[in-house]
């Protein structure tokens, strides 16, 4: 009971953080106590996992050479990179970063545009099974959709921070509107998969914007209703993955060999890993030989459950749980709009990939190019969400800045709209903006 | 409890709805993970560790087939076989090549130039690369021994063909995508028909392949061609120091293991000694006889490319053979034996009927990828076949029925009712099957049927003009079918010895009774059921007013004794004859379709019960509503020689099947007048199998070999003539007749002199004639042949060395 008690007492303080209101200096100004340390030693365990699984997933070679493969070492220098970028966005203040979400935003936008202009040579965009999603920088590729995620959720926060338009149904046009434009150009590369991402992450945040569930409630309704009708235009490519996955659930084995080969196949080694998985040999002649497509990075998950076993399974959900869990202590130890949201977005993009990802190796999700954070190969991914986990640290360091306001906080989650209340019913000025109550 | 009293700001309870969810599809995530780890862990792990084993086949060899002698018949030939590609073959390679070689030559801007300008510096270097190509013949023509313009006309002819092929498909491409359009009710405008034309003339698989130009060669040859095939050459044209500009020695050229099915006796060169035949053919000395096919009927044939008749009989075998399924069949289910494509398969003859047994067992090589394990099973070898006949033998009958020495085509001591009906003509070559049968054992020495079929030769390569013409002489003398064993013949005459024993069995013929013979059967009806003495000379065999014996109406080959005994029989009583003897029994040789022989109408039914009432008058003497093959008869006669024990005939020595023994009871009186009748008839001057006169008035015996007993009766069996329609049933012209007249047999019991009878030869020629004047002659030679080949003995030292000893060396 006493230890119970010590918890609480324990994550009510991260979440107060410690006695506010003494500002003495630059330490007085940052929370060096905070639960985004969780977030961050989650973030290291998941690169130190991806480059052993990488490793594992590349190389079949006998014990005692420790050689790490060439994808396994790019990996590392990738994740010290991305340790290091995460130093840097945590530094300064969320708020003078927020200035900047709309100019990120922009270039982002223009760079997902030039990336669908036809004609620019090869050697620049490189096509890969028939994505343009990368530019080519010489010794890495840049993929900007994985930065266009960070603009998306600095945008968003920006632009929900002061407002309660969102509590009406109407009012959730513009925030939809913003997440279409990112997501139709996704789409267009064509990667459905990522640009899907951006509907939880939205989602996430408008909720915790306090949005009304229930409007939320309809539009999930009404797109789940909608969604068959959708399926005359997509992709055929994507039309068998919803095929696959539908077979798979009927249980038709013939498919193995041709359509549902990549998620039977992970499966397959995912069952192999059994309770403990195999020594490193084993698991790399297993992985090897089975010919799993994209090992080394969609479908890394697989690899670690082969190598490691349920308990590893566990491990990699246990670290994320961690991670989200670090990254909402955090959004609700925060008192101030944006960086609340910051902190809401952002792990609401790893959940959402993380979900579908693992999903997908388990067969629960149909087969979408669609990373595992952090442990999945590529720099741009790996880059991406080490800035996240050091934006979510950035917003746990830095106290808010007065002037702040709490916000979203309302008196009831989905209150009926009072007749003669009117939009302006309680106005309180402040900063030369009205905020409705 | 309330929620909102624990958590009171909105947003907190937001943030914990929103872990909430992430919470809740975490525990669905871990509840798949949990039950394929767990609940289908072991199942998975095992299908992924079955990936870990690489397994590969070992391929097996075909069993051999080989000769009552141990001479090999058929055996399985590793070597090589060259091709060329078929860019080099058509000249598209040379024509690219000169190209590249021009460009590069080239110092100025390439694309600038006219099409006119490129190809004048593309010709003279084009004409280089002929010139290299032309090269390559000629040095694979000295590494090969073969004339270079033979292989380059082998060369043209492949291409000749895979060009006519292209613009077959390309046509019917064309047609079935214009269909397809139409169907759809679509506009077909040309440009939709030019790219109909581009996308149809696609390259066939045939143009993108290389081309077996010389196959089977020896491995040093092969080996040695291998050699050059990596070589490479500087290109004409281009400097000496560059490295890219080098061009194969022997462009296109490659050298491929292939093993094939040898046939070593497929043909034979046989010496013919000429000095020992019918005078009008006799002459000094010995005459070659090339015969390609000797056994082809017998051994059957590989096709290349396993179809799924073949995967249906290997199934039935697995299914019906316990013995098959557990040697073939490995744990999991997979048939060792299993067919692949590319597969040859026994598609005739013992070839396919032991092809369980011949094809062998492949190995399989179990490679642990993660330990380096290797398991290995080893590939059982095909079993050999052993087969009853002697390949000498078959071949010296085979020669013997070669229509080039005149014993089997038409001749003017025949009296052939052919050329007396102006349908056949003297010189004309007949049709023949001849058996020799061990009566010892039941083996067959030798099985032959003419007209042969060469191996691997189309009608091309036999000489004939046209498709039609081959047609025209496939319908009328059908070289496919073994007419030893699986055309229907009338029995004829050489049944009326097993008429005296079935007719004594039976009670119908009395020990030391005779029969009269009076022209005429029916007293007052002189024009049917006659004696051919009296349709022939008016004359009756008891002109002396003496009934005949058994024995004397076997030697003087009497219908109306055999009438007379067919009447006494009656419908039951003749059925029971002849089934005794054989007929209605196939012998499942293992040589492909055999006819089983039929009395009545073809249903099967032979117990007389379908014959009519008149019919067992005419069966008396082996006419009418009976059929059965020349290997019948030889079983009939040694069964009858072995005084009614019968042994299955067979050919395979070490079938699976046991040789199945029988007993048809023959009184020893019976038996003795039946051999007594046959001994009269090939010995005594009035049998009909004695002699015969050839033209000038010249009679000779017709068996002449010394120091061998000769027992043998003639049938000279009617037989419907054979109608052919050039132009079809439904064509204008009307069938015309081709061949007509009887059928000639003559079955001879051979033993040394004083001794019992060892061996059986039964003889049958297509609408020949007489038996004893056409088939008489040829039994004799076979005798020859025996004695020859050391079955018989030859009455002095001196006849063993007849036959030149290099006669009998293999060909090819």
């Amino acid at each position: 009971m006493s230890a119970q008690a010590g918890n609480l007492a324990m994550i009510g303080q991260l979440i107060r953080g410690p006695g506010a209101g003494e500002r003495t200096g630059v330490r007085g100004s940052l929370r060096l106590v905070n639960a985004a340390w969780l977030t961050i030693i989650a973030s290291i365990g998941l690169s130190l996992l991806s480059v052993y699984a990488i490793d594992v997933a590349e190389t079949v070679r006998p014990e005692g050479v420790a050689d790490l493969a060439p994808t396994a070492w790019k990996q590392a220098v990738f994740a010290i990179v991305g340790m290091l970028a995460a130093t840097v966005v945590a530094l300064p203040h969320y708020r003078i970063i927020s200035v900047f979400s709309w100019p990120l935003m922009g270039a982002m936008i223009a760079l997902l545009v030039f990336l669908l202009v036809p004609f620019v040579p090869a050697s620049i965009v490189t096509p890969r099974n028939g994505t343009r999603a990368w530019i080519d920088l010489g010794p890495a590729d840049f993929q900007p959709s994985e930065i266009t995620k960070i603009a998306f959720v600095l945008v968003v926060a920006q632009y929900l921070r002061y407002r309660t338009k969102h509590r009406q149904f109407t009012g959730l046009i513009v925030p939809g509107l913003i997440a279409a434009v990112p997501l139709g150009l996704i789409t267009l590369q064509p990667d459905l998969g990522t640009a899907m991402l951006f509907v939880p992450a939205l989602f996430a945040m408008l909720i915790a914007a306090g949005a009304k569930l229930r409007h939320l409630s309809i539009i999930v309704v009404c797109a789940a209703l909608a969604a068959p009708a959708a399926y005359p235009f997509l992709k055929p490519h994507q039309k068998t993955r919803i095929v696959a996955m539908l077979k798979a659930i009927e249980g038709d084995t013939t498919t193995a060999q041709d359509i549902n080969y990549q998620a039977y196949t992970a499966q397959r080694l995912i069952g192999a890993g059994q309770f403990d998985g195999s020594p490193a040999p084993a698991a790399r002649a297993l992985v090897y030989y089975n010919r799993l497509p994209e090992r080394h990075n969609d479908m890394v998950y697989a690899v670690i459950v082969a190598r490691f076993g349920l308990w590893g399974g566990l491990g990699v959900i246990a670290l994320y749980l961690v991670w989200i869990g670090g990254a909402l202590l955090v959004a609700a130890s925060c008192k101030e709009p944006i960086g609340r949201l910051i902190a809401v977005g952002i792990p609401a993009f790893i959940a959402a990939q993380m979900v579908i990802n693992v999903g997908m190796n388990l067969g629960l999700v149909p087969i979408i190019g669609i990373t595992l954070p952090f442990v999945s190969y590529g720099g741009s991914s790996l880059l991406a969400s080490w800035l996240m986990a050091g934006l979510i640290a950035n917003v746990a360091l830095h106290k808010p800045r007065p002037p702040f306001r709490q916000s979203f906080e309302y008196p009831e989650d989905d209150e009926r709209p009072r007749l003669g209340s009117g939009k302006y019913g309680r106005a309180v000025g402040f900063s030369g903006r009205a905020i409705t109550r | 409890m309330d929620l909102r009293r624990l958590i009171p700001s909105m947003f907190h309870r937001r943030v914990a709805l929103l872990m909430a969810m992430f919470v809740l599809a975490s525990l669905a995530l871990t509840g798949k993970l949990a039950w394929l780890t767990v609940a289908r862990g072991a199942d998975l792990r095992a299908e992924a560790e079955a990936k870990l084993v690489r397994q590969s086949w070992v391929p097996t060899h075909r069993g051999r087939i080989l000769d009552r002698k141990g001479r090999v018949l058929a055996h399985d030939r590793a070597g090589y076989d060259v091709l060329v590609d078929y860019d080099v073959l058509s000249g598209r390679w040379q024509e690219r090549e000169a190209t590249t070689l021009a460009r590069h030559a080239y110092t100025g801007d390439w694309s600038a130039l006219s099409d006119d300008e490129r190809a004048g510096l593309v010709a003279p270097l084009r004409r280089r690369l002929d010139e290299h190509v032309n090269a390559m013949w000629s040095r694979l023509g000295d590494e090969l021994d073969l004339d270079p313009d033979e292989l380059r006309s082998r060369g043209d002819a492949v291409v000749d063909r895979v060009e006519a092929m292209h613009e077959r498909i390309t046509r019917a491409r064309i047609q079935r995508e214009i269909d397809t359009r139409r169907e759809r009710g679509l506009e077909t405008n040309a440009a939709d028909m030019r790219r109909v034309m581009d996308l149809a003339s696609q390259p066939i698989a045939e143009q993108r392949q290389s081309h077996v130009i010389v196959p089977g060669v020896d491995d040093k040859t092969g080996f040695h061609l291998m050699s050059l095939q990596a070589k490479r050459v500087h290109a004409p044209g281009a400097p000496l120091d560059s490295a890219e500009e080098l061009i194969p020695l022997m462009p296109g050229l490659e050298v491929q293991g292939s093993t094939r099915r040898v046939y070593p006796y497929d043909e034979r060169v046989v010496d013919v000694d000429l000095s020992k035949f019918p005078p009008p053919l006799r002459r000094d000395g010995f005459r070659s006889v090339t015969s390609k096919g000797v056994a082809w009927h017998l051994i059957g044939r590989m096709r290349d490319g396993a179809q799924a008749e073949d995967v249906d009989r290997r199934d039935t075998a697995l299914r019906e053979r316990p013995d098959l399924r557990a040697a073939s069949l490995l744990p999991d289910g997979t048939d060792r034996g299993e067919y692949f494509d590319e597969d040859a398969v026994g598609v005739a003859g013992v070839e396919q009927s032991l092809e369980a047994r011949l094809r062998g067992l492949r190995g399989l090589r179990r490679e642990n990828l993660l330990t380096g394990e290797i398991e290995t099973l080893e590939p059982v070898a095909g079993r050999d076949a052993h087969l009853t006949i002697d390949v000498e033998l078959q071949a010296r009958v085979r020669a013997l029925l070669d229509p080039a020495l005149g014993l089997a085509s038409v001749q003017p001591w025949h009296d052939s009712d052919g050329v007396a009906r102006g349908v056949m003509h003297f010189g004309d070559p007949l049709n023949a099957a001849a058996v020799v049968l061990d009566i010892k054992s039941g083996e067959i020495l030798a099985l032959v049927s003419t007209p042969g079929v060469p191996r691997d030769a189309d009608w091309h390569d036999q000489g004939f003009a046209s498709q039609s013409e081959y047609d025209e002489y496939l319908a009328i003398n059908s070289p496919y079918v073994n007419r030893a064993v699986a055309k229907p013949y009338p029995p004829g005459s050489i049944v009326k010895p097993l008429m005296v024993c079935g007719a004594e069995r039976l009670g119908k013929l009395v020990p030391g009774e005779t029969i009269k013979c009076t022209g005429h059967l029916l007293e007052d009806r002189p024009d049917v059921y006659r004696c051919w003495i009296y349709k022939k000379y008016g004359m009756t065999h008891s002109d002396d007013g003496h009934g005949l014996t058994p024995s004397e109406a076997i030697e003087h080959s009497c219908n109306i004794f055999f009438y007379e005994v067919g009447r006494r029989l009656g419908r039951q009583g003749i059925a029971d004859v002849y089934t005794s003897f054989g007929l209605g029994r196939p012998f499942h040789l293992g040589i492909g379709p055999e006819f089983a022989g039929e009395l009545g109408p073809f249903n099967g039914i032979n117990d007389g019960s379908d014959l009519e009432s008149w019919d067992p008058i005419l069966l008396g003497i082996g006419q009418g509503p009976a059929a059965w093959t020349p290997l019948h008869a030889a079983d009939a006669y040694a069964t009858l020689a072995r005084g009614g024990d019968r042994i299955a005939p067979h050919l395979i020595a070490d079938g699976d099947a046991p040789i199945v023994r029988s007993r048809v009871n023959i009184p020893p009186e019976a038996r003795e007048q039946a051999l007594r009748g046959l001994w009269l008839s090939a010995n005594d001057e009035n049998g009909t199998g004695h002699a015969v006169t050839y033209p000038g008035g010249r009679r000779e015996p017709i068996f002449d070999v010394p120091g061998i007993r000769v027992w043998g009766k003639t049938g000279t069996a009617t037989a419907p003539d054979l109608v052919y329609d050039p132009d079809g049933e439904e064509g204008p012209l009307p069938p015309e007749v081709r061949r007509t007249g009887d059928h000639s047999w003559f079955v001879v019991l051979a033993g040394p002199e004083g001794g019992e009878p060892e061996y059986v030869i039964a003889v049958v020629v297509d609408y020949a004639g007489s038996g004893g004047r056409v088939s008489g002659p040829i039994a004799n030679q076979i005798i020859r042949a025996l004695v020859s080949e050391g079955y018989l003995p030859s009455a002095s030292g001196a006849a063993a060395s007849e036959a030149p000893k290099q006669a009998t060396e293999p060909r090819g």
